[in-house]
């Protein structure tokens, strides 16, 4: 079971998160420094978590937490609702507890495997929110260059169907009235649509209990030049925006450098410009002081004929990060 | 090297030699607003409106001189910037997940610019 959930957490490339979570399991619990290791490479550390859990100095909970913030937290695709009133959301959390049994108590193969073999959707709470957890499977197809083959006048094009595990949320958060739909990305060689199609698997997954054609979208298209105008907490190295006589785009020709916001020719930051996409990176120190970067995509799409906003997170984050900058999104599409 | 030393160096080049002093303005400039700035032969030569051709002679021997270095960008092809950097081609990957746009691209030659950039050194010469 440990070493399942140390797969996940190498699958995700976030072996570093494993060092800090163990560094501040032996801060909060006063752990004597040779209880476990928390530095070398990847195949030490996990020998060293695989000790300390069959000696009882961690448990698999210990690790399944990190292993669920990571799942639950970036490399999404996020939509962001609200509802008007609590008693409305009160009745939203009632019909998640009622129509979905409590995530397990305690972590389980089945719900950490690779590819589970049931999909599950199940509820628990996370961070003062009630959560509609998906764990399962999603396929999509990938060209498969070694069966393609062409000849003079015949091209054929191979595609094999390939399997992912994917984590989807629905998070109900009562205090703030707010809904958040966070649909994992499939794999780094997913085609970009998958995720409406993991969408509106998962939409239809959560009738009869929610239905998100009865929430308010959250505009975060309205918040967009407010978030162009916070220069100090924010990045970018691309813009692209319209008035009635032009469409502009401007990127910067290096990968990083200079905020294109500086250039002495960027003008989109005057409030006569619309945008449908904002690709923006927030600045912030997280809950240990560190200095994150979060990469945002934003975008105003339609779904079933309504126009929804969408924020594409590509990096796995801390929940602290997550959170900070869609609050920040709200905050500002209000 | 200096600029200074860089001058003698084109004795040999009077072609090259009477474009210099227009470039190395131009360049001091555009390097003292920013540091990182990407220089091509093409822009540089909108920019200071002197043949394109002259220009890459002179900064292909600047860089040989390591007052400028290679950098090779691979272009988002979606056409939101630039997907990645590298002094080599051998960094880049096959696929890449791009985070200007979301998606994932494959590698393509066609996708790869080839810019120069300021060393150290230059940008000491400068200042």
């Amino acid at each position: 079971m440990i070493e399942l959930l140390l797969r996940r957490i190498v699958d995700a490339r976030a072996v570093g998160r494993l060092r800090g979570h163990l560094a501040d399991l032996k801060t909060q619990r006063s752990l004597p420094r040779s209880s476990f290791r928390i530095s070398g490479n990847t195949e030490t550390i996990c020998s060293s978590v695989i000790k300390a859990v069959s000696e009882g100095v961690l448990s698999l909970k210990d690790i399944a937490v990190l292993v669920d913030e990571i799942e639950e937290n970036g490399f999404q695709h996020i939509f962001l609702f609200e509802v008007a009133s609590q008693a409305e959301m009160k009745a939203l959390q009632s019909a998640v507890q009622e129509a979905y049994p409590a995530s397990p108590q305690e972590p389980t193969n089945a719900y950490y495997a690779e590819l589970p073999t049931t999909n599950r959707l199940t509820h628990e709470l996370r961070d003062g929110s009630l959560v509609a957890k998906f764990v399962g499977k999603t396929s999509y197809w990938v060209i498969d260059d070694e069966d393609s083959h062409e000849d003079e006048n015949t091209q054929v094009i191979v595609k094999k169907k390939k399997v992912a595990r994917v984590v989807h949320t629905l998070r109900l958060n009562e205090d703030q009235k707010t809904v958040e739909v966070r649909i994992q990305h499939a794999s780094v060689d997913a085609p970009p649509s998958q995720w409406r199609r993991d969408l509106e698997q998962f939409l239809d997954r959560l009738k009869p209990a929610v239905d998100i054609g009865n929430l308010k979208a959250i505009p975060i298209w309205d918040g967009f030049q407010k978030q162009v105008d916070n220069r100090p907490e924010t990045y970018m190295t691309v813009d692209e925006a319209h008035d009635t006589l032009t469409k502009q785009r401007m990127s910067l020709r290096r990968e990083r450098g200079q905020d294109i916001r500086e250039n002495d020719d960027y003008n989109l930051d005057e409030h006569r410009f619309f945008r449908e996409t904002l690709r923006i990176y927030w600045l912030l120190n997280d809950q240990d002081g560190d200095e994150v970067v979060v990469h945002t995509i934003q975008q105003r799409i339609e779904l079933a004929g309504e126009l929804v906003g969408k924020v594409w997170v590509s990096r796995n984050l801390s929940a602290y990060a997550l959170n900070h900058v869609l609050e920040k999104i709200r905050t500002y599409a209000q | 090297m200096s600029w200074k030393k860089f001058e003698h160096t084109l004795n040999d080049r009077p072609d090259l030699s009477k474009v210099f002093p227009e470039l190395h303005t131009g360049l001091s400039q555009v390097l003292r607003k920013n540091p990182e700035a990407s220089l091509d032969a093409d822009a540089l030569s909108a920019l200071l409106k002197l043949k394109s051709g002259d220009i890459l002679d002179l900064l292909i021997l600047m860089e040989k001189e390591e007052l400028l270095e290679t950098l090779l960008s691979w272009e988002c092809s979606k056409g939101d910037g630039i997907t990645k950097e590298a002094k080599n081609a051998t960094e880049f990957p096959s696929f890449i997940l791009c985070d200007q746009c979301g998606e994932m691209h494959e590698f393509n030659k066609e996708c790869i610019t080839v810019h120069f950039v300021a060393t150290e050194e230059l940008l000491e010469s400068i200042a």
